[in-house]
């Protein structure tokens, strides 16, 4: 039970163009800025968006293939879908909700409603299930609406941010709960979301969207190591520099020089620097073993849990932590001047190859050129 | 009499619209007396009908009149048929605002304005087409004939006449609940496997319940009231298609007393169903 699809969505000024594949029972997170169209895409697997080419395979059945006139209606295709604003319908109570769908596929209202009061069970709602959905807080309206795609037996999950309408507080509990559901589901699931903690504690691989088009795709564990985009770098906090690398050394895109002293590197690089290992100094500082020192400007600082989070304008930009010690100590505040050096040993450099041919996407039957 | 109604009537209205809800006592005195006299004006106007009515009811001879059996006879037939019309309504009537909401089709506007028309077209007007579509030299006469119907000065009549003027009214409602109404609901029963007739039975139907109540209220009320298209297209006889409205017209020349029972029903009648469509039309602060 795995999903294989090649999905070509056309609209007016937008264009989808994705490969997907997701085994059984795995988490594939779907992450991309807003318009991105990771909305589009689960829509279009689900069926609620026509394709306008491409092909979805799910569990060995083509379930969508416009160049052989084949579409199965929404209905017929048996993918569960948890919406963003959760869409229980109003007039019926939790359990009538979550019975919905196997009252559509012809079970008798009794053995519906208890299959639906045991599903509420293993999500933790027992005592709700005569309640409307207005009288239900947004924990547990989201726990309905994942209860009632569940009941379904859906062959595939979609979910378009389950979490997004929740508060801080609630979202922790409801993520934990998920992902215990998620690993007792059997078919595949797809988890659209913007949060990077979502997407790294809830997906096994990850499919970063931009602009309708896959720009990386891989285990969620690699892809926050070695980000492909400055979209993703920012998620997982890192700084990422884009250039052209020569004989051990980067020429930043937008200025700067960064020695890496990996001198197998050459064309199109990518280096990440975590914002920890970048070091500041308020005076030049003399000889010493960092081997790329450069001069900039304190743009901003930004308390992140025990450290000062620091944007420097620089050539190129960085991001820096230090301690609220050290800029207490060296009395640090936006405007300043600074000299910024970081060792060559603490830059991972690859290869640039984003957007375009991805050894992942390639493995996944979704090479792209 | 009726003067003296009316000059009782006036300050009071007055009094009502500008005591509690003015925002500004002192202000703007001129506007209030630009607008407010003929406010009062057209209240009053609205609620003298209505006063004369009760004014000069035979309130003692009531239960009597109301015994007469030709009364009892226009009742019965007036309530069977608007019921009837607001079934036969409901029954083709949904159907006809969901297409109309929910699908797209050349000439989509065109057919809405089309159905709207009968809102607007003087019911006898109405009536003379009827006659010439459904009548014995009407487009389906013949067809009709042959298969041994006649609806003119027929019961059936009545309520064709009745529908043809009051299914504009459900449709217009029904049309604008599905509209408004959030397909993303229907999406979502989709996904869940529910077919189209089972979204529709389960999903938008409950969902746009309300409205379908309060258009088939709006739908029975004119087709309580019809006159025109009823008079030219089903006649006016006694016990088959002597509805209310015709029994009180045709009273008011022989028996005034009478006439004036027969609008006292009517117009308890309309109470009742103004009653009934309270939350949804008597709310000022949601447009209707």
């Amino acid at each position: 039970m795995s999903l294989q699809a090649r999905l070509r969505v056309e609209r007016a000024g937008f264009t989808l163009d994705a490969d997907v594949h997701a085994d059984a029972g795995e988490v594939l997170g779907v992450l991309g800025p807003n318009g991105a169209g990771k909305s589009t895409l689960l829509r279009a697997l689900a069926g609620l968006v026509p394709l306008t080419a491409g092909r979805v395979e799910l569990a060995g059945e083509v379930i969508e293939d416009p160049a052989v006139g084949r579409r199965l209606a929404p209905q017929d295709r048996r993918i569960g879908m948890v919406f963003q604003d959760y869409r229980l319908f109003p007039h019926l109570s939790a359990r009538e909700n979550v019975a919905f769908g196997l009252r559509s596929a012809g079970t008798p209202k009794a053995d519906a409603r208890s299959h639906a009061d045991s599903w509420l069970a293993r999500l933790g709602l027992t005592g709700l299930e005569g309640r409307r959905p207005n009288e239900l807080s947004g924990g547990q309206a989201q726990r309905v609406a994942l209860a009632r795609a569940l009941s379904a037996f859906p062959r595939l999950l979609l979910m378009d941010e389950p979490l997004a309408a929740l508060d801080v507080a609630t979202r922790a509990a409801v993520r934990s709960e998920l992902r215990g559901q998620l690993a007792l589901f059997p078919g595949p699931a797809l988890l659209v979301t913007h949060d990077s903690l979502d997407a790294l504690t809830l997906a096994d691989r990850l499919l970063i969207l931009d602009d309708g088009r896959v720009i990386q795709a891989g285990p969620a564990a690699a892809i926050a190591q070695r980000p492909g985009s400055p979209y993703v770098a920012k998620l997982v906090g890192l700084n990422l520099l884009r250039g052209t690398a020569a004989a051990g050394v980067i020429q930043v895109d937008g200025g700067g020089l960064l020695v890496t002293g990996d001198s197998s590197l050459t064309g199109p690089a990518l280096a990440v620097l975590r914002p920890s290992s970048v070091l500041l100094q308020t005076t030049a500082p003399h000889p010493s073993s960092a081997r790329n020192v450069w001069p900039g400007r304190l743009a901003a600082l930004e308390t992140i849990g025990d450290r000062v989070r620091v944007t420097i304008a620089s050539a190129p930009q960085l991001l820096a932590d230090v301690t609220p010690q050290a800029v207490a100590e060296m009395r640090l505040s936006a405007g300043d001047d600074v000299w910024v050096s970081v060792k060559a040993t603490d830059i991972d450099t690859y290869p640039d190859i984003y957007p375009g041919l991805d050894p992942e996407v390639d493995e996944s039957g979704g090479a792209r050129t | 009499m009726t003067s003296g109604a009316g000059a009782s009537l006036a300050p009071q209205a007055t009094d009502s619209l500008t005591s509690p809800d003015r925002p500004r006592p002192r202000r703007r005195p001129s506007l209030l007396v630009v607008l407010g006299a003929p406010a009062a004006i057209a209240l009053a106007f609205l609620l003298l009908p209505l006063i004369g009515l009760l004014v000069r009811a035979p309130w003692r001879g009531l239960p009597q009149l109301l015994a007469d059996p030709s009364v009892r006879q226009a009742l019965r037939l007036s309530l069977m048929s608007a019921t009837l019309a607001t079934v036969f309504s409901l029954m083709v009537g949904v159907p006809l605002a969901w297409v109309l909401a929910r699908r797209r089709f050349p000439g989509r506007r065109l057919v809405r304005a089309l159905v709207l028309l009968p809102l607007v077209l003087p019911p006898v007007v109405g009536g003379v087409g009827m006659l010439y579509a459904f009548g014995r030299r009407g487009v389906l006469g013949p067809a009709l004939g042959a298969v041994g119907i006649s609806l003119p000065f027929s019961t059936a009549g009545v309520v064709l006449a009745e529908a043809f003027v009051a299914m504009p009214f459900l449709v217009i409602t029904v049309e604008g609940a599905l509209a408004g109404s959030d397909q993303r609901y229907e999406e979502a029963a989709a996904t869940l496997g529910a077919s189209d007739w089972t979204t529709f039975r389960r999903i938008t139907l409950p969902l746009i319940g309300p409205s379908v109540a309060a258009g088939a209220v709006l739908c029975f009320a004119r087709a309580l009231g019809e006159f025109g298209a009823t008079i030219t297209f089903a006649g006016n006889l006694p016990g088959t298609t002597q509805t209310m409205p015709l029994a009180v017209y045709v009273a008011l020349e022989t028996n005034p007393e009478a006439a004036l029972a027969l609008a006292l029903v009517l117009l308890a009648v309309s109470i009742l169903i103004l009653v009934a469509l309270r939350e949804r039309w008597l709310r000022p602060a949601q447009p209707a």
